[in-house]
């Protein structure tokens, strides 16, 4: 590729660690030296708070989430003691705070993962979107046109392909 | 270009939908059984309805909390948000006397 750019492949991508992919100092030096922009901020998943305002918020409310389910077990227990039944309210209470977590948890393990393949994806489309500015330098090509995704689309699949020795380094 | 994080971004799944309605139920509860726990002795001998009437009031109402909050994630804090949901819709119950 002229200019020496470095855009990692698909095959190169897909076996980095996300680790790798997370450490955001040597993703922002990759990203630079490719001349990649950066994402485009949309407002939308940004908070005027700091991150650390934002833990301590969700740690708050997880306590008292806990909170609530002890109180609502400790209470069925109570009418249990009086009324023989309330012992299998008892039951699903603990079974229903159980789900809640568990589902707390795998969404997060989910959503990790979702967020690692989606940055990958996001990186490459905006690796392609750089090379096409830098391929049509003096002819502009309008963004909005079919014929920018064309190209676009050409970009990533040329990038795509191992049998294609001037596509990067491996 | 969406660059945010998946987990806390809007819309409807059935693991949410699921959560939030355990949630709203937990809220449902807690309205229920504050006042056995607050006043243990006064409330001992108070008629209760059966478990089971309980436990199917308490998921009934909460579908209702449930679908409103399906679209938001499955984080603590937008749990707490279920849970006051759940023990609203009850308290509204119990002010118009539909238990």
């Amino acid at each position: 590729m002229p200019g020496g750019v470095f855009v990692p492949r698909l095959q190169t991508a897909s076996a980095l660690p996300s680790r790798l992919l997370h450490g955001l100092p040597l993703r922002r030096e990759c990203d630079r030296q490719a001349g990649v922009p950066s994402p485009i901020p949309n407002g939308l998943h940004q908070s005027r708070w700091s991150k650390r305002i934002g833990q301590s918020i969700e740690l708050v409310c997880f306590l008292a989430l806990i909170a609530v389910f002890v109180t609502v077990i400790y209470g069925f227990w109570l009418r249990a003691i009086w009324a023989q039944g309330y012992f299998l309210a008892v039951a699903l209470t603990i079974l229903g705070a159980f789900v809640v977590l568990i589902g707390l948890a795998q969404q997060a393990v989910a959503a990790r993962d979702v967020a690692t393949w989606r940055e990958m994806a996001e990186w490459q489309i905006r690796a392609a979107r750089a090379r096409v500015a830098g391929a049509d330098a003096e002819d502009v090509v309008d963004p909005d046109s079919a014929a920018y995704y064309e190209m676009l689309i050409g970009t990533l699949v040329h990038h795509a392909d191992p049998a294609d020795p001037v596509a990067g380094p491996r | 270009m969406n660059s945010g994080d998946p987990h806390l971004e809007l819309g409807e799944s059935l693991p949410r939908f699921l959560c939030h309605w355990l949630a709203a139920c937990f809220g449902h509860f807690l309205m229920v059984l504050l006042p056995l726990i607050t006043d243990w002795a006064d409330v001992r001998d108070a008629t209760w309805p059966a478990w089971w009437s309980l436990l199917l009031f308490a998921a009934a109402t909460s579908l209702i909390a449930a679908v409103i909050n399906a679209n938001l994630p499955v984080t603590p804090r937008e749990m707490i948000k279920s849970v006051a949901l759940g023990f609203a819709l009850n308290a509204t119950g119990t002010m118009l006397r539909l238990s």
